[in-house]
């Protein structure tokens, strides 16, 4: 599983550092118009803001759109980050308000989730089943909640980022971030509840 | 230690409710944590939401394959050689009178004018440092391993492209290689590797548009 590949225990905060510094190293030369430089910057980030987008917004359309979007601000607007809060925060802030913007303007019934589009070819039938299973599950409990009460959950769990900086991509107090949290994953649970009950 | 469960509305246990989430993903300050450990070793109600918080994190959510990624960066390289509103200023400027026309025109042979003289006395761009950017700096590739690539197949890619791991995995999954030559070829020749999902240089390429 990817997951396990995430950064966790004693030297968590040092290989977060260097990524920090690859990402600054990045988006400093995107700044000097370095295409390369931006191709990396994109393929790092692809996966992150596809987790992200895909679990606040409900199409895939919508996700792959506002995907390129958020990276074409970056790209157009490099020389507007200030260096006072991290890269991946600035990026996730951008694709944030993208993704509301999007959902405001989608004004059509919402359809199913493309869940077959983001489960693992490499598993097996049976694992690939179990996957999309769960996906699906997880897609309609999240459906139930705002989309800023999404946003907060997928940036805590499916992220792990620490509460000071989801406050600083939705752009609202700490406290704010906290009451969403709470509130989310309570309805999060029993939305679950309620769709593994149907499930079975 | 026997547990109990306290009452709900205590501050204590509110507050433990509220940073429950962070505690799980491993971000809270060592104040934060201390407190956490101290009350959870005592309070059923909690350990449960952390474990029940821990089984939502641990669904797993699978990146788009390569190919994906290459038509979705594909995409977005047309948007950006695309010429920006084609036809929309053309029509704009139809709507305008000559004499708004003839002002519009000086005033932007002014700006340019002085875009050009502001250009002239600019001394060349400072590159941007990273502060602490010590392990990083001695990285030039990023490398992405597949998620059920065996140690010995990752040992094998590296000692193939006479690799080594200096940092990461990073947010993403990819690690910080220091390769003696990061050219095409030799970051081609990793990406053949099994177990080897992305390779991608992190050397400076001459700047475009």
């Amino acid at each position: 599983m990817l997951r396990n590949f995430s950064v966790r225990g004693p030297g968590a905060t040092t290989l977060k550092r260097s990524t920090d510094a690859v990402d600054l190293n990045l988006l400093g030369r995107v700044v000097a118009r370095d295409m390369r430089a931006f191709e990396t910057l994109y393929r790092i980030y692809h996966p992150r803001l596809e987790r992200f987008l895909g679990l606040i917004t409900p199409r895939r359309t919508i996700v792959e759109e506002a995907l390129n979007d958020t990276m074409l601000v970056v790209w157009r607007r490099s020389d507007t980050y200030t260096g006072q809060c991290k890269v991946s925060t600035w990026i996730f802030a951008i694709a944030y308000r993208t993704a509301l913007k999007a959902l405001r303007t989608q004004d059509e019934p919402v359809a199913a989730p493309a869940v077959d589009d983001l489960v693992c070819d490499d598993a097996g039938p049976e694992q690939q089943l179990d996957q999309r299973q769960t996906r699906a599950t997880l897609m309609r409990a999240l459906d139930t909640l705002s989309a800023e009460q999404r946003a907060v959950l997928v940036l805590t769990f499916f992220h792990d980022l620490p509460y000071a900086e989801i406050a600083r991509v939705v752009d609202c107090p700490l406290d704010t971030v906290k009451t969403r949290v709470f509130h989310g994953r309570r309805r999060l649970r029993a939305a679950l509840h309620d769709c593994l009950g149907a499930n079975s | 230690m026997k547990a109990r469960i306290l009452p709900l509305d205590s501050d204590e246990h509110r507050r433990a409710q509220e940073l429950l989430p962070w505690w799980v993903n491993g971000t809270l300050d060592d104040l934060e944590t201390a407190q956490m450990k101290e009350h959870l070793a005592r309070c059923t109600v909690c350990q449960e939401g952390a474990a029940a918080l821990e089984e939502l994190r641990d669904i797993p959510l699978v990146p788009s394959p390569r190919e994906h990624v290459d038509r979705a960066w594909a995409a977005l390289r047309r948007r950006l050689d695309a010429p920006k509103n084609p036809g929309r200023g053309a029509s704009a400027w139809h709507r305008w009178g000559n004499g708004l026309r003839a002002a519009v025109a000086i005033q932007a042979a002014v700006i340019v004018g002085l875009a050009l003289a502001l250009w002239w006395r600019q001394p060349p761009a400072e590159p941007y440092r990273a502060l602490g950017a010590v392990s990083a700096s001695e990285a030039n590739a990023i490398a992405v391993f597949r998620a059920d690539a065996t140690q010995a197949q990752m040992s094998a890619a590296l000692r193939v492209a006479q690799a080594r791991i200096v940092g990461g995995p990073t947010a993403s999954d990819a690690y910080l290689l220091r390769l003696p030559d990061a050219d095409s070829a030799a970051l081609g020749r990793l990406r053949a590797q099994p177990g080897v999902l992305e390779v991608q240089s992190l050397q400076a390429a001459p700047p475009s548009r």
